[in-house]
């Protein structure tokens, strides 16, 4: 069976639920990473920057400390005792204190080779290791020299085992190599400045043996792998049987340097080339601290973006708890507001239950009042035939006494009318309790109205009362019901209309039927005043009359009322806007009839 | 054999007009009946010996303004008004 969407879509909403966080994390991650590389890479840069200047100023400064002995030989090699010394015409004895004297000002250590490489004259000639006697022609500044050059070279003294830097000179005479002038410079002194600095700083030789260095650990060993005879020459020429060990060397190129990693140490190394005296001096930077930068770099953004993401969620927390008590506030003051609206509707209903008791006691206070009036006219309109036929029947004991039959008889006519005439009084309020339907004749409503205004026509007449009448052509307002209702019915609209007219001025009864819709509609018009505000809201209650007590019994519009709501149709009463009350009656016609729902529904 | 006194009979309704004047007459009354106020007021006069009987409810002029009108005429004439209600206010009015 296939997944219903619902289960095909809760694992993907929880995945992003997952999703987001962990993308942040990642990103977060990754973020501290290249914080870290930066500030490295932004380390490694400085270290290369000051790495720069500094080998550059370690290059100048050992250039100067050599380069202020180069004229020392030149000049002795020019000294007129020099020359004499090596044509021996001078003894040594008066030659050394000279160059004791030179050797005390330049602190550099002098000597004579004769030119066979003898030593005659040494600047140190009252010290234990004086050179005097030795012969120093295996030095390449001494070939040198032989070839006319001036010779540097820096070796270890075979007989003082101080390093130095030997400058030479050669002494011509004609041509001839009489001699050779050397100056042996100590640089023992720039060495421990170096050591003293507490930088790294090596020189390494052409064959990459370190002979100076501020590291005395690596001095006289060599920076790559020397092939033995190559070893064995130096160690006899210059480094005085150093045994001039391979020290563990990796590089790794990198931008500005090298990646040097030495005896297990990594340095970035910055070197020079000194192509004077075929050297290269080495500025090692340890790297220890650019890594050490990393992890710190790295640990600070880390601590940073973890308190970073605690503040956060602790924020987060902090707006959600506030939130939901946001929303919880909210909730209540909705939870106060439906209970007071809850209040408030039940206050209404109460207000309205209160209104509805009011009103059907005053229902119940105008049915008294109705009641009131119906006894009244009720009172009224019987009280006179009961008394006129009191008064009959004592008039006719008397007649009878009297033996005038005729009149007895008379008033017994006169006593029967007034009989019928009560009852018709009671038989309206019997029509009017009556709740039974009448029959359902066809009637032509027309030809009702019609009898009806014939049987007013003397009142009519006397009235003045001018009828207008418009009806529809015969057969067509055909409807159903008891012909003595319609009658009534209409009856009652006419004598209203005239009662209504008793006091104007103008008298003018306007009847109106057509046919329309499937109802006969009668429009009654009259020329009275009106009817009132107060009488249009009870027009067709029982017992609401606009006459006096004694005018009627106030049913007329009542009765009528009722009859047309029985035969499915309708009588409104209104004020016409020109003046008079207009009041229509629509009936349904009897063509209609199946059309109507009660005849369809009824088996 | 003195005159019969004469009663102005004044009921706008018929049947009672017809019963009291009938009665009346039987009473050995000279009944004069009148259906409204204004023909039975030609009729009076200071000379007149007799009674005036008047319904109180009727249209145009009713029982009391008639009585009004009558002893302005003569003061002295009995008026009897007669109502088909007996309301005992309007007859100490």
């Amino acid at each position: 069976m296939n997944p219903t969407p619902a289960e095909e879509h809760s694992p993907k909403r929880r995945h992003s639920r997952w999703l987001l966080p962990f993308l942040g994390l990642l990103l977060t991650s990754l973020a501290v990473w290249q914080i870290a590389l930066f500030t490295e890479q932004w380390v490694e840069t400085e270290i290369r920057r000051t790495g720069q200047s500094r080998v550059t100023l370690y290059a100048g400064s050992l250039r100067e400390s050599l380069e202020k002995y180069r004229h020392l030989p030149y000049l002795l090699a020019r000294d007129l005792r020099i020359g004499q010394l090596l044509d021996e015409n001078l003894p040594a004895i008066r030659v050394n204190p000279h160059l004791e004297d030179f050797a005390r000002v330049s602190g550099a250590l002098l000597f004579v080779l004769d030119h066979q490489g003898e030593t005659v004259a040494a600047s140190n000639w009252r010290e234990e290791q004086s050179l005097i006697g030795s012969n120093f022609a295996f030095r390449p500044y001494f070939q040198d020299a032989r070839e006319g050059r001036s010779g540097s070279y820096y070796a270890v003294g075979v007989k003082t085992g101080q390093p130095g830097f030997f400058l030479s000179y050669p002494v011509l005479e004609t041509g001839r190599l009489q001699g050779i002038v050397v100056a042996k410079v100590d640089l023992g002194m720039l060495e421990k400045a170096w050591r003293e600095s507490g930088e790294t700083v090596i020189v390494s030789d052409a064959s990459g043996v370190v002979f100076l260095s501020s590291r005395p650990e690596w001095k006289y060993r060599s920076l790559r792998p020397l092939t033995e005879p190559t070893a064995q020459r130096l160690r006899q020429a210059q480094y005085l049987d150093s045994p001039l060990t391979t020290l563990t060397t990796e590089r790794q190129a990198v931008d500005g340097g090298n990646i040097l990693r030495l005896e297990s140490v990594d340095f970035l190394e910055q070197s020079l080339q000194l192509p004077e005296y075929g050297w290269r001096i080495h500025y090692l930077s340890e790297m220890r601290p650019v890594r050490a930068s990393f992890r710190l770099a790295l640990a600070s953004a880390a601590g940073l973006a973890v308190t970073l993401i605690l503040a956060l969620a602790f924020a987060r927390e902090r707006r959600q708890k506030l939130q939901s008590r946001r929303e919880a506030r909210e909730a209540l003051a909705i939870r106060q507001a439906n209970q007071r609206l809850q209040e408030e509707i039940r206050q209404h209903q109460q207000t309205e239950q209160t209104l509805r008791d009011t009103q059907k006691e005053l229902v119940q206070a105008g049915k008294l009042a109705a009641l009131g009036r119906m006894s009244a006219a009720i009172a009224h309109e019987l009280n006179q035939p009961v008394t006129a036929i009191r008064t009959f029947l004592a008039s006719s004991r008397l007649l009878l006494a009297r033996q005038k039959l005729d009149q007895v008889d008379a008033n017994l006519d006169r006593i029967d009318a007034l009989a019928r005439r009560m009852g018709g009084i009671t038989g309206q309020l019997k029509t009017f309790a009556r709740k039974n339907p009448g029959r359902r004749d066809p009637q032509d409503l027309a030809t009702v109205l019609e009898r009806v205004l014939s049987c007013l026509a003397p009142q009519l007449a006397k009235s003045g009362v001018e009828v207008q009448l418009g009806l529809p052509p015969p057969g067509s307002a055909v409807i159903e019901g008891d012909d003595l209702q319609v009658e009534q019915v209409l009856n009652n609209l006419l004598v209203n209309a005239l009662e209504a007219m008793a006091d104007s001025p103008a008298r003018l009864l306007s009847l109106k039927m057509r046919t329309s819709d499937c109802q006969a509609i009668l429009l009654c018009r009259d020329s009275g005043p009106g009817i009132s505000d107060e009488a249009l809201e009870s027009l067709f209650e029982p017992f609401a009359t606009t006459k006096p007590i004694g005018f009627g019994l106030g049913l007329g519009l009542s009765i009528s009322y009722g009859i047309v709501q029985e035969m499915n149709g309708t009588i409104s009463g209104e004020n016409h806007p020109e003046g008079g009350a207009v009041f229509t009656l629509r009936l349904p016609l009897a063509a209609c009839r199946p059309d109507q729902p009660r005849r369809s529904i009824a088996p | 054999m003195t005159t019969p006194a004469s009663i102005l009979l004044i009921d706008d309704e018929e049947s009672m007009r017809v019963s009291v004047d009938q009665w009346l007459s039987l009473s050995d009354y000279r009944v004069l009946p009148f259906s409204e106020a204004e023909g039975a007021l030609a009729r009076i006069d200071p000379w007149l010996a007799g009674v005036v009987v008047s319904d109180i409810r009727m249209p145009v002029m009713d029982g009391m303004a008639l009585l009004q009108a009558v002893l302005k005429i003569d003061p002295e004439i009995p008026v009897v008004l007669i109502t088909g209600q007996g309301d005992i206010r309007m007859a100490v009015a």
